[in-house]
Protein backbone atom coordinates (compact mmCIF):
# COMPACT_ATOMS: atom_id res chain seq x y z
CA UNK A 1 0.00 0.00 0.00
CA UNK A 2 0.77 3.99 -0.60
CA UNK A 3 1.80 6.13 1.91
CA UNK A 4 1.45 9.25 -0.28
CA UNK A 5 -2.36 8.78 0.40
CA UNK A 6 -3.45 7.77 3.34
CA UNK A 7 -7.29 6.28 3.59
CA UNK A 8 -9.17 5.01 6.07
CA UNK A 9 -13.04 3.63 5.84
CA UNK A 10 -15.52 5.09 8.82
CA UNK A 11 -18.56 3.47 8.28
CA UNK A 12 -19.65 4.72 4.34
CA UNK A 13 -17.13 7.37 4.57
CA UNK A 14 -13.82 6.87 2.71
CA UNK A 15 -11.43 9.56 3.89
CA UNK A 16 -7.79 10.24 1.52
CA UNK A 17 -5.19 11.96 3.61
CA UNK A 18 -2.73 13.48 1.27
CA UNK A 19 0.07 12.61 3.59
CA UNK A 20 3.80 14.07 2.63
CA UNK A 21 3.56 16.65 5.26
CA UNK A 22 7.28 17.67 5.26
CA UNK A 23 6.66 18.82 1.82
CA UNK A 24 3.75 20.46 3.09
CA UNK A 25 1.74 17.59 1.11
CA UNK A 26 3.17 18.93 -2.51
CA UNK A 27 1.39 17.10 -5.47
CA UNK A 28 4.14 14.39 -7.05
CA UNK A 29 3.60 12.80 -10.56
CA UNK A 30 3.21 9.96 -8.23
CA UNK A 31 0.81 10.80 -5.08
CA UNK A 32 -1.72 12.34 -7.90
CA UNK A 33 -1.67 9.18 -9.61
CA UNK A 34 -2.48 7.48 -6.33
CA UNK A 35 -4.80 10.26 -5.13
CA UNK A 36 -6.83 9.34 -8.76
CA UNK A 37 -6.83 5.89 -7.92
CA UNK A 38 -7.95 6.33 -4.29
CA UNK A 39 -11.08 8.36 -5.60
CA UNK A 40 -11.97 6.20 -8.42
CA UNK A 41 -11.94 3.10 -6.50
CA UNK A 42 -14.30 5.35 -3.75
CA UNK A 43 -16.35 6.12 -6.78
CA UNK A 44 -17.28 2.69 -7.67
CA UNK A 45 -17.14 1.44 -4.23
CA UNK A 46 -21.17 0.59 -3.17
CA UNK A 47 -19.85 0.52 0.69
CA UNK A 48 -18.87 4.34 0.09
CA UNK A 49 -21.38 6.83 0.21
CA UNK A 50 -19.01 10.03 1.05
CA UNK A 51 -15.55 11.06 0.53
CA UNK A 52 -12.94 13.20 2.39
CA UNK A 53 -10.29 14.84 1.07
CA UNK A 54 -7.66 16.31 3.62
CA UNK A 55 -3.65 16.36 4.28
CA UNK A 56 -1.75 15.21 6.70
CA UNK A 57 0.18 17.71 9.32
CA UNK A 58 -0.66 21.97 9.17
CA UNK A 59 -0.74 22.33 5.30
CA UNK A 60 -3.95 20.94 3.21
CA UNK A 61 -1.80 20.82 -0.01
CA UNK A 62 1.32 23.24 -1.35
CA UNK A 63 0.22 22.20 -4.92
CA UNK A 64 3.33 21.26 -7.48
CA UNK A 65 6.30 19.69 -5.67
CA UNK A 66 8.60 22.16 -7.63
CA UNK A 67 11.47 20.34 -6.33
CA UNK A 68 10.24 17.67 -8.77
CA UNK A 69 9.50 19.66 -11.77
CA UNK A 70 13.00 21.35 -11.38
CA UNK A 71 14.46 18.03 -11.25
CA UNK A 72 12.73 16.93 -14.72
CA UNK A 73 13.60 20.36 -16.38
CA UNK A 74 17.28 18.96 -15.14
CA UNK A 75 16.73 15.58 -17.19
CA UNK A 76 15.47 17.91 -20.32
CA UNK A 77 11.29 17.31 -19.55
CA UNK A 78 10.11 21.04 -19.68
CA UNK A 79 6.62 20.16 -21.17
CA UNK A 80 4.81 21.13 -18.37
CA UNK A 81 1.50 21.18 -20.44
CA UNK A 82 1.92 17.29 -20.92
CA UNK A 83 2.26 16.58 -17.26
CA UNK A 84 -0.69 18.91 -16.61
CA UNK A 85 -2.85 16.63 -19.44
CA UNK A 86 -1.77 13.73 -18.27
CA UNK A 87 -1.79 13.63 -14.40
CA UNK A 88 -3.70 16.92 -12.95
CA UNK A 89 -6.25 17.33 -15.36
CA UNK A 90 -7.59 13.18 -14.64
CA UNK A 91 -7.26 14.29 -10.71
CA UNK A 92 -9.47 17.33 -11.52
CA UNK A 93 -11.64 15.09 -13.21
CA UNK A 94 -11.83 12.18 -10.92
CA UNK A 95 -13.39 14.53 -8.36
CA UNK A 96 -16.06 16.07 -11.12
CA UNK A 97 -16.89 12.77 -11.89
CA UNK A 98 -16.97 10.88 -8.20
CA UNK A 99 -21.27 10.44 -8.46
CA UNK A 100 -20.49 10.81 -4.63
CA UNK A 101 -20.40 14.14 -2.56
CA UNK A 102 -16.65 14.72 -2.08
CA UNK A 103 -16.01 16.77 0.78
CA UNK A 104 -12.82 19.12 1.58
CA UNK A 105 -11.43 19.50 5.20
CA UNK A 106 -9.00 22.31 4.84
CA UNK A 107 -6.46 21.72 7.59
CA UNK A 108 -3.84 24.22 6.37
CA UNK A 109 -3.18 26.36 3.59
CA UNK A 110 -4.07 25.61 -0.02
CA UNK A 111 -2.33 26.95 -2.48
CA UNK A 112 -1.84 26.51 -6.73
CA UNK A 113 -2.85 22.92 -7.64
CA UNK A 114 -4.00 22.58 -3.85
CA UNK A 115 -6.41 25.14 -3.97
CA UNK A 116 -7.76 23.80 -7.43
CA UNK A 117 -7.97 20.48 -6.00
CA UNK A 118 -10.21 21.59 -2.80
CA UNK A 119 -12.31 24.15 -5.22
CA UNK A 120 -12.97 20.78 -7.37
CA UNK A 121 -14.51 19.61 -4.09
CA UNK A 122 -18.36 19.75 -3.42
CA UNK A 123 -18.11 21.09 -0.19
CA UNK A 124 -15.23 22.56 1.77
CA UNK A 125 -14.78 22.97 5.64
CA UNK A 126 -11.68 24.98 6.89
CA UNK A 127 -9.92 25.75 9.91
CA UNK A 128 -9.34 29.49 10.71
CA UNK A 129 -5.80 29.15 9.95
CA UNK A 130 -5.61 28.03 6.20
CA UNK A 131 -4.98 30.40 3.97
CA UNK A 132 -6.40 30.35 -0.10
CA UNK A 133 -3.61 31.25 -2.41
CA UNK A 134 -2.83 31.40 -6.42
CA UNK A 135 0.37 30.90 -6.06
CA UNK A 136 1.38 30.40 -9.94
CA UNK A 137 2.50 34.15 -10.61
CA UNK A 138 5.15 33.96 -7.96
CA UNK A 139 6.98 31.46 -10.03
CA UNK A 140 5.77 33.08 -13.25
CA UNK A 141 2.80 30.40 -14.49
CA UNK A 142 -0.51 30.18 -15.02
CA UNK A 143 -2.85 28.87 -12.80
CA UNK A 144 -3.53 25.45 -13.94
CA UNK A 145 -5.12 22.32 -12.72
CA UNK A 146 -8.50 23.96 -12.81
CA UNK A 147 -7.86 26.86 -11.34
CA UNK A 148 -8.74 29.02 -14.29
CA UNK A 149 -12.38 27.53 -14.25
CA UNK A 150 -12.91 27.20 -10.58
CA UNK A 151 -11.51 30.33 -9.41
CA UNK A 152 -14.04 32.21 -12.02
CA UNK A 153 -17.01 30.44 -11.01
CA UNK A 154 -16.28 29.90 -7.17
CA UNK A 155 -15.18 33.73 -6.82
CA UNK A 156 -16.32 35.74 -9.73
CA UNK A 157 -14.04 37.63 -12.31
CA UNK A 158 -13.50 40.48 -11.00
CA UNK A 159 -11.97 38.75 -6.89
CA UNK A 160 -10.31 35.71 -9.31
CA UNK A 161 -8.25 38.24 -11.49
CA UNK A 162 -6.97 39.98 -8.31
CA UNK A 163 -5.80 36.68 -6.53
CA UNK A 164 -4.11 35.07 -9.56
CA UNK A 165 -2.18 38.54 -10.93
CA UNK A 166 -1.09 39.41 -6.90
CA UNK A 167 -0.82 35.78 -5.54
CA UNK A 168 -1.51 37.26 -2.29
CA UNK A 169 -3.34 34.78 0.02
CA UNK A 170 -7.15 34.95 1.03
CA UNK A 171 -8.22 34.28 4.63
CA UNK A 172 -10.53 31.55 5.09
CA UNK A 173 -13.04 33.80 6.75
CA UNK A 174 -13.61 35.73 3.32
CA UNK A 175 -13.73 32.91 1.41
CA UNK A 176 -16.80 32.27 3.75
CA UNK A 177 -18.02 35.49 3.18
CA UNK A 178 -17.51 34.87 -0.39
CA UNK A 179 -19.15 31.05 -0.49
CA UNK A 180 -16.62 29.52 -0.97
CA UNK A 181 -16.31 27.51 2.68
CA UNK A 182 -19.24 25.88 4.05
CA UNK A 183 -18.20 25.70 7.91
CA UNK A 184 -15.22 27.39 9.51
CA UNK A 185 -14.24 25.36 12.84
CA UNK A 186 -11.10 24.90 15.43
CA UNK A 187 -8.48 22.88 13.99
CA UNK A 188 -9.07 19.92 16.64
CA UNK A 189 -13.10 20.01 14.98
CA UNK A 190 -11.88 19.70 12.20
CA UNK A 191 -12.52 15.77 10.90
CA UNK A 192 -15.15 15.24 13.58
CA UNK A 193 -17.33 18.08 11.63
CA UNK A 194 -16.41 16.46 8.11
CA UNK A 195 -17.05 13.20 9.08
CA UNK A 196 -20.32 14.22 10.62
CA UNK A 197 -20.86 15.93 7.40
CA UNK A 198 -19.68 13.26 5.16
CA UNK A 199 -21.98 10.63 7.52
CA UNK A 200 -25.06 12.30 6.90
CA UNK A 201 -24.96 12.24 3.37
CA UNK A 202 -23.72 8.69 3.27
CA UNK A 203 -26.76 7.72 4.88
CA UNK A 204 -29.27 9.52 2.19
CA UNK A 205 -30.40 9.04 -1.38
CA UNK A 206 -27.44 7.62 -3.10
CA UNK A 207 -28.58 8.26 -6.56
CA UNK A 208 -29.53 11.20 -6.20
CA UNK A 209 -26.51 12.72 -4.95
CA UNK A 210 -24.80 11.47 -8.35
CA UNK A 211 -27.85 12.75 -10.41
CA UNK A 212 -27.38 16.32 -8.56
CA UNK A 213 -23.57 16.28 -9.02
CA UNK A 214 -24.30 15.96 -12.60
CA UNK A 215 -26.92 18.14 -13.37
CA UNK A 216 -24.78 21.32 -11.30
CA UNK A 217 -21.77 20.58 -13.57
CA UNK A 218 -23.71 20.41 -16.37
CA UNK A 219 -26.15 23.95 -14.89
CA UNK A 220 -22.49 25.90 -15.05
CA UNK A 221 -22.51 25.88 -19.25
CA UNK A 222 -26.31 26.23 -19.95
CA UNK A 223 -28.87 29.02 -20.36
CA UNK A 224 -32.30 28.72 -18.38
CA UNK A 225 -34.28 26.66 -21.23
CA UNK A 226 -31.83 23.84 -21.17
CA UNK A 227 -31.26 23.98 -17.39
CA UNK A 228 -35.46 23.39 -17.16
CA UNK A 229 -35.39 20.53 -19.67
CA UNK A 230 -31.83 19.11 -17.25
CA UNK A 231 -33.81 19.31 -14.74
CA UNK A 232 -36.96 17.65 -15.58
CA UNK A 233 -34.65 14.58 -17.40
CA UNK A 234 -33.03 14.41 -13.94
CA UNK A 235 -36.36 14.50 -12.40
CA UNK A 236 -37.62 11.46 -13.87
CA UNK A 237 -34.82 9.29 -12.88
CA UNK A 238 -34.89 10.57 -9.09
CA UNK A 239 -38.57 9.85 -9.01
CA UNK A 240 -37.96 6.40 -10.17
CA UNK A 241 -35.50 5.89 -7.50
CA UNK A 242 -36.26 3.41 -3.78
CA UNK A 243 -34.95 5.87 -1.97
CA UNK A 244 -37.20 8.78 -3.60
CA UNK A 245 -40.25 6.46 -2.84
CA UNK A 246 -39.36 6.06 1.03
CA UNK A 247 -38.63 9.05 1.65
CA UNK A 248 -42.36 9.97 0.26
CA UNK A 249 -43.71 6.56 2.09
CA UNK A 250 -42.04 8.10 4.93
CA UNK A 251 -43.87 11.79 4.45
CA UNK A 252 -47.21 10.40 4.46
CA UNK A 253 -46.65 7.87 7.70
CA UNK A 254 -45.34 11.39 9.75
CA UNK A 255 -42.04 9.03 10.33
CA UNK A 256 -38.42 9.59 9.14
CA UNK A 257 -36.86 7.80 5.72
CA UNK A 258 -35.04 5.35 6.18
CA UNK A 259 -32.97 5.41 2.75
CA UNK A 260 -30.25 2.92 1.11
CA UNK A 261 -33.08 0.14 1.97
CA UNK A 262 -31.17 -1.87 -0.55
CA UNK A 263 -27.77 -1.98 -0.21
CA UNK A 264 -28.70 -2.76 3.56
CA UNK A 265 -30.82 -5.52 2.55
CA UNK B 1 -23.38 37.32 -1.52
CA UNK B 2 -26.37 39.49 -2.30
CA UNK B 3 -28.95 36.51 -2.04
CA UNK B 4 -30.89 38.50 0.00
CA UNK B 5 -31.92 42.48 -1.29
CA UNK B 6 -33.21 43.66 2.61
CA UNK B 7 -33.36 42.07 5.89
CA UNK B 8 -36.23 43.92 8.29
CA UNK B 9 -37.85 43.23 11.49
CA UNK B 10 -40.59 40.28 11.75
CA UNK B 11 -43.94 41.47 10.50
CA UNK B 12 -42.20 44.19 8.84
CA UNK B 13 -41.53 42.34 5.56
CA UNK B 14 -44.82 43.56 3.96
CA UNK B 15 -44.27 47.47 4.32
CA UNK B 16 -40.73 46.94 2.94
CA UNK B 17 -41.62 45.05 -0.23
CA UNK B 18 -44.49 47.47 -1.00
CA UNK B 19 -41.95 50.69 -0.12
CA UNK B 20 -39.43 48.76 -3.21
CA UNK B 21 -42.29 47.93 -5.16
CA UNK B 22 -43.60 51.82 -5.30
CA UNK B 23 -39.92 52.75 -5.92
CA UNK B 24 -39.44 51.16 -8.69
CA UNK B 25 -43.50 51.82 -9.86
CA UNK B 26 -42.09 55.34 -10.30
CA UNK B 27 -39.73 55.05 -12.72
CA UNK B 28 -40.15 55.26 -15.87
CA UNK B 29 -42.30 51.77 -17.20
CA UNK B 30 -40.39 51.32 -20.37
CA UNK B 31 -36.88 51.33 -18.50
CA UNK B 32 -37.57 49.46 -16.02
CA UNK B 33 -39.22 46.89 -18.49
CA UNK B 34 -36.28 46.62 -20.41
CA UNK B 35 -33.82 46.56 -17.69
CA UNK B 36 -35.49 43.29 -16.62
CA UNK B 37 -35.28 42.08 -20.01
CA UNK B 38 -31.18 43.03 -20.33
CA UNK B 39 -30.77 41.68 -16.72
CA UNK B 40 -32.29 38.32 -18.02
CA UNK B 41 -30.13 38.27 -20.80
CA UNK B 42 -27.20 38.66 -19.24
CA UNK B 43 -27.10 35.67 -17.68
CA UNK B 44 -27.19 33.89 -20.93
CA UNK B 45 -25.17 35.53 -23.61
CA UNK B 46 -21.97 36.76 -24.32
CA UNK B 47 -20.15 39.70 -24.05
CA UNK B 48 -20.77 41.28 -27.75
CA UNK B 49 -24.48 40.20 -27.70
CA UNK B 50 -24.67 41.83 -24.31
CA UNK B 51 -23.11 45.14 -25.76
CA UNK B 52 -24.97 44.87 -28.61
CA UNK B 53 -28.16 44.06 -26.97
CA UNK B 54 -27.92 47.41 -24.49
CA UNK B 55 -26.89 49.30 -27.10
CA UNK B 56 -30.38 48.19 -28.82
CA UNK B 57 -32.05 49.26 -25.84
CA UNK B 58 -30.70 52.29 -25.02
CA UNK B 59 -31.34 53.51 -28.67
CA UNK B 60 -35.48 52.48 -27.93
CA UNK B 61 -35.14 54.38 -24.45
CA UNK B 62 -33.49 57.64 -25.77
CA UNK B 63 -36.52 57.61 -28.87
CA UNK B 64 -38.85 57.64 -25.47
CA UNK B 65 -41.33 60.56 -23.93
CA UNK B 66 -40.29 59.70 -20.60
CA UNK B 67 -36.18 60.34 -21.40
CA UNK B 68 -36.91 63.79 -22.84
CA UNK B 69 -39.29 64.30 -19.09
CA UNK B 70 -36.52 63.00 -17.58
CA UNK B 71 -34.18 64.93 -18.70
CA UNK B 72 -35.74 67.85 -18.76
CA UNK B 73 -36.88 67.47 -15.11
CA UNK B 74 -33.78 67.18 -13.82
CA UNK B 75 -32.29 70.39 -16.17
CA UNK B 76 -35.34 71.95 -14.10
CA UNK B 77 -34.34 70.50 -10.83
CA UNK B 78 -38.32 69.42 -10.34
CA UNK B 79 -39.31 65.76 -10.08
CA UNK B 80 -40.17 63.96 -13.46
CA UNK B 81 -43.67 62.52 -14.43
CA UNK B 82 -43.57 59.55 -16.29
CA UNK B 83 -46.11 58.54 -18.87
CA UNK B 84 -44.78 55.15 -20.01
CA UNK B 85 -44.27 56.51 -23.34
Amino acid sequence: MSELVLTEKTGRVLTLTLNRPEALNALNQQSIRELRKAIEAGARDSAIGCLILTGAGRAFCAGADLREVSARYQAGDTELGEDLRRNYAPLIRSIRACPKPVIAAINGTAAGAGLSLALACDLRIAVAKAELIVVFIRVGLVPDAGSLFFLTRTFGFSKAAEMALTGDPMTVEEAQKLGAIAAVVPSEQLMPAALEQARQMAAGPATTYGLIKHGLERAMSLDLEQSLELESHLQTLAARTPDHQEAVAAFLEKRKPVFGKERAG
Amino acid sequence: MGLINRVVPDGAHLDEAKRMALQIAARPPLAVRLAKEAVNQAAEVGLTAGLELERKLFYLLFASEDKREGMKAFLEKRRPTFSGR
